[in-house]
């Protein structure tokens, strides 16, 4: 169940364990959100008030070493007027009425069958039904036990820094309805300063505050002020407690007078407080001023720091260095990355200027400053930079910056999240170095090749004309003296060597046109180009060539372009059937990039599982004996597409007709390079 | 020209000095085919007695110790050969080496035919056109 008592706790003072068990069941199977202390006696009741604070107190009236009504009178003393009800077997009258006098709420006689525990709970929730009654005495009562803690504190071994925060959490545990307090110590010599500040009031329903302003003289120099920041409508601090707090702050800060001679006194209480405890409204919303920011950041903190213990681990143990700076630039914070990655130990680093970490100051005011200005939600990419270590040492990194703001977007400090990228730049560098020299050794082992290739084509030429003009010597000047077998095994000698003569004359077309290293393109008219390489063959012998009559201009190499177009001619008119003469038909056509020249033919076609094995060198898919080629045609067609950024395709159906299309960019730009 | 006007073949390949000769037969030219192996033998040959009926020069390119480029070059240096007919037959058909050695002054380029009989009727092309195109007389 939901009430508005902050405070939700019973004391059950009880001896009867058996009482005490089913007192305590059916309290907290009423109020489930209650917490309950137990106590079997009055002195067990006085050890549990000394750090206990209940709002109800359930007393039995026979206790061991003293009546109820002795327990009421203690309960009362000690924690202040709050609802206590009276248990009992057989009561007498007298008594009764003693203990309403002593201020008992409530009596409940005891009964065999526990009818007495449900009337306890109705008592009970008649109380705590009345809320404004139940707020303020325990405010009340708050105010006694703060003065209790304030005691405990007197004569600590702290000094004064830890002592005044001391105080105030103590403030701020004892009114924890929307409290929110800061310690300043003015000093003469040195200005106000802030001593610590602390409070656990809900930041976002601050509302309307009220500011009270405590001020206290500690010595000729130095003045204290302690300033709390209270919701509107919450009772204002008595002047008891205003008095016990200055008391015991005085105190505690261990501030001493200093007289005219020069000799030290501590400062004694009590003193005067002047206009202490005057109210003052503000309005949280328009004027907050600089004391209640500071505030409200603890007041954050305070509410997130289970959150913040988890934060600060991950940024502690991130790669990247933390580094927090205030509006002057001072590193106030740091992480461990940043030790490891800037050489420095965390005293060295703490105070010092921010640009020490940049190796070049200037380069950090016009980029890293810079990037902080902007407000923006998102955070920027990440600036690369030059960083310096504790020895001097520069080194290429990255940084992202994040301003931290309050509510009225004013800075108040900036993270610089530095990231080391010295092995990613030397790993960037060697794999550049590695791909050059790669890239030189490719090009190297090319022009071996090329070389090679040329060398041994053009080498075997030679012979192999020799070969087959001897051949044709011997076959011309000896047929009188050579018999039948003889003169077959010139005939076989002759085709071997022209077939040898054959490839090789491919196969130096091919690398030239493989390892050229540029082409001149010029504009040519594909339609007279055909028609060229056309009329030069005999494919008008052995069938019929259809050429369409629309043919764009493009820009090409005409020597590439003509052997390509020969080749495709050839291998239309080779693989005719033998039954039917060939017939080619030159197709244009044309894509959003390229132009396509289509060569169809009615030959013998090519099986599906052969098709992308014609553009490879060598690859003869019919035999010899039936068909005259070396295999290379196809690739050198293929190379010639490649140099004008193109391809070849081809589609073909087996006995009906195979159709090739080779492609040229259009984008191939006259006079242009391409390799 | 005439019949007893000499030619020289510049070739270090046997088989093709063979081919050449072969062919030079069977096309029956009447003029004296004479063989040296590279171009420093050229030069050599020219500085003879010899050289003084010559009137053509068939020449391969690729060869060693004085390719036939090098060669040309002393040739056209020379002002007693300034405009002797060379003509180049060679299997280095690089679009350069073309252009370089017409630069030079070679009188015709032809790629070697690749087979006897192309071999043949080149050889008998050259013939009749040579025998009948007129020099300046040599200086």
């Amino acid at each position: 169940m939901s009430n508005s008592v902050a405070n939700t706790s019973f004391l059950v003072v009880e001896d009867n364990p058996y009482d005490l068990h089913a007192i305590n069941r059916s309290l907290s199977r009423t109020f489930d959100d209650w917490s309950i202390y137990t106590a079997t006696s009055l002195q067990h009741m006085q050890n549990v008030l000394s750090n206990k604070l209940p709002a109800i107190g359930i007393v039995d009236y026979h206790l061991p070493d003293a009546t109820g009504l002795d327990a009421i009178k203690t309960l009362k003393d000690t924690v202040g007027d709050i609802p206590v009800i009276l248990v009992t077997a057989g009561i007498q009258a007298r008594d009764a009425t003693e203990a309403l006098k002593l201020g008992a709420i409530d009596y409940v006689e005891k009964d065999h069958n526990g009818r007495y525990l449900t009337q306890l709970t109705e008592t009970v929730q008649s109380i705590i039904t009345q809320p404004q009654y139940v707020q303020l005495e325990t405010d009340h009562y708050r105010e006694l036990l703060f003065v209790n803690d304030l005691f405990a504190y007197r004569n600590g071994p702290y000094g004064p820094t830890h002592t005044a925060r001391k105080l105030l959490e103590t403030i701020c545990r004892h009114f924890p309805q929307h409290t929110a307090a800061t310690i300043y110590v003015r000093d003469a010599s040195r200005g106000r300063r802030k001593l610590t500040a602390v409070g656990q009031a809900d930041t976002s329903s601050l509302g309307t505050l009220t500011r009270y302003s405590l001020e206290f003289p500690v010595s000729s120099q130095v003045s204290g002020q302690i300033v709390l920041y209270r919701q509107a409508h919450t009772r204002p601090l008595s002047d008891r407690v205003s008095s016990m707090i200055l008391l015991e702050l005085t105190n505690l800060l261990r501030y001493t007078q200093v007289d005219a001679k020069g000799s030290t006194t501590p400062l004694r209480a009590p003193f005067t407080l002047p206009g202490h405890g005057e109210p003052q409204t503000i309005d949280s919303n328009n004027q907050l001023d600089m004391d209640l920011l500071q505030v409200k950041l603890h007041l954050l903190d305070a509410e997130n720091k289970e959150k913040d213990a988890r934060f600060d681990n991950v940024i502690q143990s991130l790669p990247d260095a933390f580094v927090y700076a205030n509006l002057q630039h001072e590193i106030t914070q740091v992480n461990r990355s940043f030790t490891r990655i800037f050489g420095y130990l965390m005293d060295e680093i703490l105070g010092q200027n921010v640009r020490v970490l940049y190796a070049d100051p200037q380069h950090f005011e016009t980029s890293v400053d810079a990037q902080f200005s902007p407000i923006t939600d998102l955070p920027d990419d990440p600036l690369t930079i030059e960083f310096k270590r504790k020895s001097g040492e520069v080194f290429p990194g990255e940084v992202i910056g994040v301003s931290v703001r309050d509510d009225k977007d004013k800075v108040l400090g900036n993270f610089h999240i530095a990231r080391d990228l010295t092995d990613q730049v030397q790993a960037e560098k060697s794999l550049e170095t590695l791909n050059e020299s790669i890239d030189q050794r490719v090009e190297q082992r090319t022009q071996e090749i090329r070389t090679l290739v040329q060398k041994i084509t053009h080498d075997f030429r030679a012979p192999t004309r020799a070969i087959n003009n001897y051949a044709a010597f011997l076959e011309e000047d000896y047929k009188a003296v050579l018999d039948e077998t003889g003169l077959r095994f010139i005939a076989a000698i002759r085709e071997n060597a022209s077939y040898f003569q054959t490839l090789v004359q491919n196969l130096l077309d091919y690398s030239k046109n493989r390892y050229a290293q540029e082409y001149a393109y010029e504009r040519v008219n594909i339609g007279a180009l055909i028609e060229r390489v056309v009329a030069r063959s005999d494919a008008r012998e052995l069938g019929t060539v259809v050429i369409a009559p629309e043919w764009p201009e493009i820009t090409a190499n005409t020597e590439l372009l003509e052997q390509a177009i020969s080749n495709l001619l050839d291998n239309a008119t080779k693989y005719a059937r033998p039954e039917r003469p060939p017939h080619v038909e030159f197709i244009a056509e044309e894509t959003v990039t390229h132009w396509g020249i289509k060569v169809k033919d009615n030959g013998i076609g090519i099986a599906e599982s052969d098709i992308d094995k014609v553009f490879r060198m060598f690859e003869r898919l019919q035999t010899e004996v039936e068909y005259v080629g070396t295999g290379i045609g196809l690739a050198i067609v293929k190379s010639v597409a490649e140099a004008h950024a193109g391809d070849v395709s081809v589609t073909s159906t087996v006995g009906t007709g195979s159709t090739f299309t080779i492609y040229l960019s259009k984008e191939i730009k006259q006079d242009g390079r391409n390799n | 020209m005439d019949a007893t006007t000499e030619v020289l073949l510049v070739e270090d390949s046997d088989d093709d000095v063979f081919f050449m000769q072969r062919a030079w037969e069977q096309n029956a030219i009447p003029n004296p085919l004479n063989v040296v192996k590279n171009g420093k033998e050229c030069l050599d040959w020219l500085d003879t007695p010899q050289s003084r009926k010559l009137g053509l020069i068939l020449m391969d390119i690729n060869m060693p110790i004085m390719d036939g480029v090098e060669c040309l070059r002393h040739i056209r240096a020379n002002t007693q050969f300034e405009h002797l007919p060379v003509i180049i037959l060679s299997g280095n058909q690089r679009p350069q080496t073309v252009t370089q050695t017409y630069k030079i002054g070679c009188n015709s380029f032809i790629e070697k035919p690749q087979n006897y009989d192309d071999l043949q009727e080149t050889v008998d092309l050259i013939h009749r056109y040579w025998y009948n195109n007129r020099l300046p007389s040599a200086i």
